[in-house]
């Protein structure tokens, strides 16, 4: 009797352990899918943004002096500007745009950015949910009109990017906060070549 | 049987967890190894950029400075810097190549800039402007050829060696006067060419009567003030004084004396370079019997009794400029392109590359 009793009691302890072991893992499955989600979310936005970055920077290279400006049209999700951007003599024009329209993508936060280079548009698709372009003058004041009238003012610029997985991820402990893992990348750029 | 079982379950559970956390913390890495890689690549690019900036600072001391830096150490990065002579846009350029490393990241920041063209004010008429007859005896010569900042002849490039609003400037003595008219020179000589002696003159708009306006006026940037507040700043050597015994030698920059009312500026020690103004709001000083070797431009209200070496051009202010002879003794005055446009050099964009690109 007290021998199929020891067996009872060891199975029911195995049992918890098991649970609690199981649980454990599927709570580390959990935190391993959001890292992985977290990384190829940063590691999109971060090359988007370099890549937005190289270009913004190369602004006003090799535009001739008496263009009206090297900024065609500025406002908080859009910036066409002018310079020879692929370095080959001849004045390129780039465009970038939020569209923030719905998207097919399983995150519906999600939206597209829009890249056009001398005519020819090109999609990045890196889940970025908010994009926002903030305009400086010469002496660091920021420029509120919007869109940005007088685009020769425009003296350097801020981009704010808020990016999130293109798949939907709902972590445990982020629930309340974000939908999916979230990434965010700021940087002020004054291009040498904007005079 | 049932325990052996539940052991090797758990140990599977064990292996899959370890292999997952081990997953865990390697994305975990990656996320920190990218913002740091990306921390990294802009540091390194700022470090390039200094490169480049100190570079531009070192070409406004020396313009054929090519040497560069190489492994020089800026902000805990490394930075070499190359420079070269180029061609950009057809404008003959300084390119710099500045190459910045920071924690394994490198970025490479490229400038291209020129020199601006040296720049002549467009009052210098003549070796000697004049709002008013003069004259010049003993054994001075005023010799409006171009020379170089040695005084070593350059052909057929001067210009009027007297050119005056006023109907007369006499020679006398030993005295001689040269020049070039129409591209051609003309030997100082006692009976001078009348050709290098441009009388009854007109200057468009005025003829102008302090130092801002003879530097060109406010449409090139010399409001009222400037020159006396550039003399004030130091720079260049820059000196303003209301006594003349407080000067320092040599003369370098801009040399403001601003004497009271009919002073005279006597026994002057002009040695040194620049642009030399004597002046006051009056425009009733002097300067007198001047000493030394002066390369450069002097604007005057009135000059007297001119001794010594001027290399450049002189330009009178005052419009009593005939009160006294400019010259009497042993002087010799010769108009040098070279000595005017180094003296104006540091006004124009200081001694610094104008950066026209940057690649980066």
């Amino acid at each position: 009797m007290s021998g199929i009793l020891d067996v009872i009691c060891s199975l029911v302890i195995s049992g918890i352990v098991l649970v609690m072991i199981v649980t454990f893992n599927g709570t580390i499955a959990e935190h391993a899918g959001a890292q992985t989600v977290r990384v190829v979310t940063q590691t999109n936005l971060t090359t988007a943004c370099d890549m937005m970055e190289f270009e913004l920077r190369k602004m006003g290279y090799l535009v001739p002096l008496g263009y009206d400006s090297v900024i065609t049209y500025a406002d908080s999700t859009k910036i066409t500007f002018k310079g020879d951007i692929d370095h080959n003599g001849s004045v390129d024009l780039v465009t970038y745009a939020f569209d923030p329209s719905i998207t097919s993508n399983a995150n519906k936060r999600t939206h597209l950015l829009r890249r056009t280079f001398n005519g020819s548009q090109q999609i990045i698709n890196v889940g970025i949910i908010k994009l926002k372009i903030t305009y400086y003058d010469s002496i660091g004041t920021q420029i509120t009109q919007n869109p940005v009238t007088s685009t020769k003012r425009i003296k350097s610029l801020r981009l704010s990017v808020n990016g999130e997985s293109t798949v939907p991820f709902i972590s445990s402990d982020e629930k309340y906060l974000k939908f999916s893992p979230g990434v965010y990348w700021e940087r002020t750029i004054k291009p040498q070549n904007l005079n | 049987m049932t325990g052996r079982a539940i052991i090797i379950v758990v140990v599977g559970i064990i292996i899959v967890a370890g292999i997952t956390l081990y997953n865990v913390e390697a994305a975990s890495t990656r996320i920190v190894t990218n913002v740091n890689d990306h921390f990294s690549k802009q540091i390194a690019l700022n470090i390039a950029e200094s490169g480049v900036n100190m570079a531009i600072t070192q070409l406004g001391v020396n313009r054929t400075w090519r040497t560069g830096y190489t492994s020089l150490t800026l902000l805990n990065g490394v930075a070499s810097v190359s420079l070269y002579d180029t061609t950009f846009q057809g404008i003959g350029c300084v390119g710099i190549r500045s190459t910045a490393m920071f924690n394994k990241q490198t970025a490479t920041s490229n400038a291209f800039g020129y020199f601006p063209p040296k720049w002549k004010p467009i009052s210098v008429k003549g070796l000697i402007t004049l709002p008013a007859s003069n004259s010049i005896n003993g054994n001075i010569t005023l010799d409006g050829r171009d020379h170089d900042i040695y005084g070593n002849l350059v052909s057929n490039s001067g210009t009027y060696g007297v050119w005056t609003t006023a109907s007369s400037f006499t020679v006398s003595g030993s005295a001689k006067v040269g020049g070039t008219f129409k591209g051609i020179d003309y030997v100082p000589a006692n009976i001078p060419y009348d050709s290098v002696i441009a009388l009854n003159q007109t200057y468009a708009g005025g003829y102008p009567n302090t130092p801002d306006s003879a530097l060109g006026g406010a449409s090139v940037g010399f409001t009222e003030g400037m020159a006396k507040s550039i003399a004030m700043s130091g720079v260049g050597g820059s000196q303003y004084v209301t006594d003349p015994s407080k000067l320092r030698y040599p003369l370098s920059g801009i040399t403001y004396l601003e004497l009271p009312s009919g002073a005279s500026w006597n026994s002057a020690t002009f040695t040194g370079q620049g642009i030399l103004i004597v002046h006051n709001a009056s425009k009733n000083s002097h300067i007198s019997n001047v000493q030394g070797t002066f390369a450069g431009l002097i604007l005057a209200d009135n000059i007297d009794h001119l001794h010594g070496t001027v290399i450049g051009a002189i330009i009178s202010l005052g419009a009593s400029a005939g009160a006294n002879v400019i010259g009497n003794g042993n002087a010799s005055i010769l108009y040098s392109n070279q000595a005017i446009t180094n003296s104006t050099g540091f006004l124009v964009n200081g001694n610094h590359l104008k950066v026209i690109a940057w690649w980066e």
